[in-house]
């Protein structure tokens, strides 16, 4: 496994490039290194033959920057807190988000706690991502998605005890964060633990106004353990649980009083080089994700009428997935994996006078979801490998709440009961045209199923258009074919890379007005319900280029670009205009500097008539970050001083909700201690 | 007030003592179902029983009940029987719309109904029942329902019109069958049906403002009674808007009459 040996946050190199001399699947599927230092994310390039590998040796990083950083992911922002990821425009029931090859679902029905605010850095220790359907993803979806792999001590061949400390201070919103980790283990067990607590106050736009409610305090941890049964097999147990209180969301009409996680599995890894069957793992789990909404600490001039919101969702799911050799050059991949999730979300509004009135906003909507996915990699000559793949899922929604059947009985005629069958198939082709020149293009048919809240959703309501959504039980499914062709090409000092992406959607989900409906929510523009639009299409390009003018020098830039229309013609929402960013970066002898640049163009592509969206202001922040690893011995300490914004710009980007102002010049201290 | 008690509560003995004198299995009623008024004998021997869905008489529409037996303990169908609340107030006296007694054979019963359009406040109600040529009275306190399931409006065609709510046992959220009734007055004790009406019903929420889709409007079921359907996206106050036509032209432009479950 490639390891970047100086400071560049989220460097992009492509695999096959680095390491020609190896067949491409025999590292792919091998087992993650176990190490405390660094999040690594690996980006799945299509369908996961060529792999981007980045590091980020701050280990403090939230998720949400992390993300944010990683090459056609955008976050929508709703506060300080909680972003929810979009991949190239795509997000929501468009893009998988699992823990470990675990489904867990947002309690939310405001979106306000996508699965990645229940995960920490400190538990983390892979993000995979993947643009469309593919080896990598563990259900159906168009836009691919986020896999996060959870930090898990390993058995070794003696006893070994390691383990971190750090803390974290930011001079915006006088942000402190506290963190933990230790891993023990012998040849026949390991055992981990981690934890974090982070808390932040209001923090200060650019030019220095305070954003009120954008506070949040968390905490996580992680137990795991695991136990080797002979040569071959080990039996895990891993158990995370996540609680945020008092949680801020300025773009918001309401916060966030609670949002609690507890993530647990238990598994069984059987692995065996040499053999045919080199890998088999399996795994059964449940997850409780537990939120509720606050309006309590809001001045009464913004809440028109106090409302309890909270919503919980349970998942319980299993998945197996083996790997097996046929011969040198193909590698076939088999996952079964089903889960079953409920969610249940309600409302009670408190009026100045009359009766307090109550509603499932979610009622108590059920899916349960079997899947089979077969997909080959096969190395046709040593210049050119594909991978190609089928997947079916089959999908069964409905309500398992008499209560919940009597709310939609006055929306949805019929039965509200659906199964739908569910096919993606993917192709991908890479050939390498000289060593250093590589061209690979891909080809997907890819479909999802409608969400729960698609299906069953009641009055909720969308802030950024500010329309009440009801869901449509009679919605289709959403298919696309999903087109990318690119190139990468390296030389010594240089390297660059160049894709181009499509979706073309049929029946493409959306919310379409309904002038017959009265509004739920005080100060709604109208209702809207989720159609199937005939279509919509998604075109994109992304550029990087590096220079290495000497040894510990690197000059770098992405520049993305994504363009969305639907069947009429108008712009798609939440698709970020131009992104460019260039970074400068030093390392040397434990020494690290990076200066870079992020510029967003203005966006005027938007539909606000048909999406409510509007159009935004570019901007340009500039950052830098200094840092120094002392080591002695297996004892390291890690420092590290970062100045985001360092022009106190006041700026937000396209897909921030309600355009709160981003934080301003911030001053990031962290310091970690590694043994 | 207190004169007004005195005689329900003999009343009350007289029906627990009558009903103790009955062997088990012979009386034909649920006992759970139904709630006796009230009981007492005719001139002609009979005994009247009067019963409700409730152990209390509210405003707006009710149910009623009323067992006829003879001195043997049979219950008795082929009897002239009508019904005929009345309010005394002092000053003058009226009564409300009803629904004519029918003989169920199902439960030996005469089901009717009365629409109280006040409750004993003012002054006292009392159900007559005329048997033949024979008459019995029941004194009876009818409660102030919490929300305002009746009214009298005064029509824009110069007839007064009484309007109320038939409460189900329950209602639930998402939709519910909901039935109207519909009388015209036209003296203190001449409540005829209104067959002809057509209603446009518009449920709100008052705190809130808003409304809900996918209702039915009401349509004339017969003997004034208007059934359609309600869809309530939730628990609360509703407000039920009702704009009544009759023979092409607005009579009561927003009748409105209020539920809360």
């Amino acid at each position: 496994m490639y390891r970047i040996k100086f400071f560049l946050p989220l460097l992009l190199i492509s695999r096959s490039l680095l390491a020609q001399d190896k067949p491409v699947t025999d590292s792919l599927w091998a087992m993650p290194e176990v190490q405390l230092q660094t999040v690594e994310v690996q980006s799945f390039q299509q369908q996961g033959l060529k792999k981007d590998y980045k590091k980020t040796p701050d280990l403090q990083q939230p998720v949400d920057k992390l993300l944010s950083g990683i090459k056609g992911v955008q976050m929508i922002r709703r506060g300080n807190f909680a972003w929810e990821p979009t991949i190239r425009g795509l997000s929501g029931g468009q893009i998988n988000t699992t823990i470990d090859g675990m489904y867990v679902f947002g309690a939310c029905t405001d979106k306000m706690d996508p699965v990645s605010s229940y995960i920490e850095p400190a538990n983390l220790q892979t993000i995979q991502v993947g643009y469309g359907p593919g080896a990598a993803q563990h259900g159906t979806g168009i836009g691919g998605g986020f896999d996060f792999r959870l930090m898990k001590a390993m058995p070794d061949t003696a006893f070994y005890i390691k383990g971190l400390a750090g803390a974290g201070w930011e001079t915006n919103g006088a942000a402190t964060k506290i963190m933990g980790a230790v891993q023990a283990g012998n040849h026949n067990w390991a055992i981990g633990a981690n934890g974090v607590f982070r808390k932040s106050g209001n923090y200060r736009m650019g030019g220095g106004k305070q954003v009120d409610f954008s506070q949040y305090t968390k905490w996580n941890g992680g137990l795991n353990a695991t136990h080797r049964l002979g040569n071959h097999h080990q039996l895990s147990v891993a158990y995370l649980q996540d609680e945020g209180y008092d949680i801020g969301y300025p773009a918001l009409t309401m916060d966030v009083a609670y949002a609690k996680a507890k993530i647990g599995s238990l598994s069984h890894t059987y692995s065996c080089g040499h053999h045919r069957l080199f890998r088999w793992e399996s795994k059964v789990y449940y997850n409780f994700v537990d939120h509720a909404m606050d309006d309590t600490r809001r001045p009464s001039d913004q809440v028109p009428m106090h409302m309890d919101m909270p919503g919980d969702s349970r998942t319980a799911g299993f998945f197996t997935k083996a790997l097996y050799r046929l011969n040198d050059k193909s590698v076939f991949t088999l996952l079964v994996n089903g889960y079953q999730n409920r969610l249940h979300a309600e409302m009670t509004m408190y009026p100045d006078q009359g009766a307090e009135m109550f509603m499932l906003t979610i009622p108590d909507a059920q899916r349960n979801m079997i899947g089979l996915q077969l997909s080959n990699q096969y190395d046709l000559f040593p210049f050119w490998n594909m991978e190609v793949g089928i997947r079916m899922d089959y999908v069964v929604s409905g309500i398992y709440t008499e209560l919940g059947r009597q709310t939609l009985s006055g929306m949805h005629s019929g039965t509200t009961d659906r199964k739908q069958a569910v096919l993606n198939v993917f192709l991908q082709h890479n050939w390498r045209l000289a060593p250093n020149w590589e061209l690979y293009a891909g080809l997907a048919k890819a479909g999802r199923a409608p969400t729960l809240q698609e299906l069953y959703g009641f009055y909720l309501y969308n802030r950024m258009d500010a329309f009440d959504y009801l869901g449509n039980s009679a919605l289709k499914q959403e298919q696309s074919w999903n087109v990318t062709i690119g190139t990468a090409y390296k030389r010594e000092k240089w390297e660059v890379g160049l894709n181009g992406f499509s979706y073309f959607f049929r029946d493409y989900i959306a919310g379409a007005r309904r002038a017959d409906y009265s509004v739920m929510t005080i100060g709604a523009l109208g209702v809207k319900q989720y159609t199937n639009l005939s279509g919509a299409t998604l075109y994109g390009i992304e550029l990087e280029a590096g220079y290495r003018p000497f040894k510990g020098l690197r000059v770098a830039t992405t520049q993305a670009y994504t363009y969305g229309r639907d069947h009429e013609g108008a712009a798609l929402p939440l698709i970020s205009p131009l992104r460019s960013s260039y970074s400068m970066a030093y390392a040397y002898r434990g020494f690290r500097a990076e200066f870079s640049m992020q510029y967003q163009a203005d966006q005027h592509h938007v539909s606000t008539e048909k999406y409510g969206e509007r159009p935004s202001v570019g901007f340009t922040v500039l950052n830098a970050t200094v840092g120094k690893s002392f080591t002695a011995g297996k004892h390291k300490i890690d420092l590290n001083v970062s100045m985001e914004n360092i022009a106190d710009v006041r700026y937000y980007e396209h897909l921030d909700i309600m355009k709160v102002y981003r934080p301003g010049r911030n001053l990031i201290l962290h310091g970690t201690y590694n043994f | 007030m207190k004169n007004y008690f005195f005689p329900v509560w003999v009343l009350l003995v007289l029906a627990g003592a009558s009903a103790c004198s009955h062997k088990p299995g012979d009386d034909p009623l649920p006992a759970t179902d139904r709630h006796e008024i009230g009981s007492a004998l005719s001139a002609d021997q009979y005994r009247v029983t009067l019963y409700a869905d409730s152990s209390k008489l509210f405003t707006g529409f009710n149910k009623l009940y009323i067992k006829i037996e003879d001195e043997q303990s049979s219950p008795v169908s082929d009897i002239e029987l009508s019904l005929l609340p009345e309010m005394d107030m002092g000053m003058h006296r009226h009564g409300c719309p009803v629904n004519p007694p029918e003989y169920r054979n199902t439960s030996s019963l005469f089901e009717a109904a009365a629409v109280f359009t006040m409750p004993s406040v003012d002054g006292d109600w009392r159900i007559h029942v005329l048997l033949n040529d024979d008459t019995v009275s029941f004194p009876v306190e009818v409660h102030d329902f919490e929300t305002k399931v009746v009214g009298s409006f005064s029509g824009l065609d110069g007839e007064k019109y009484v309007l109320s709510l038939c409460r189900p046992a329950h209602w639930n959220v998402g939709l519910n069958d909901i039935t109207f009734t519909l009388h015209r007055q036209e003296g203190p004790f001449a409540y005829p049906e209104v067959l002809d009406a057509i209603i446009e019903m518009t449920p709100e929420m008052p705190s809130m403002g808003h409304g809900s889709p996918n209702n039915v409007h009401p349509v004339s079921i017969g003997n004034g009674y208007y059934k359609g359907v309600v869809n309530f996206t939730m628990t609360g106050d509703w407000r039920m808007h009702l704009k009544v036509s009759r023979n092409g032209t607005v009579v009561l432009e927003d009748a409105a009459l209020d539920i809360l479950f």
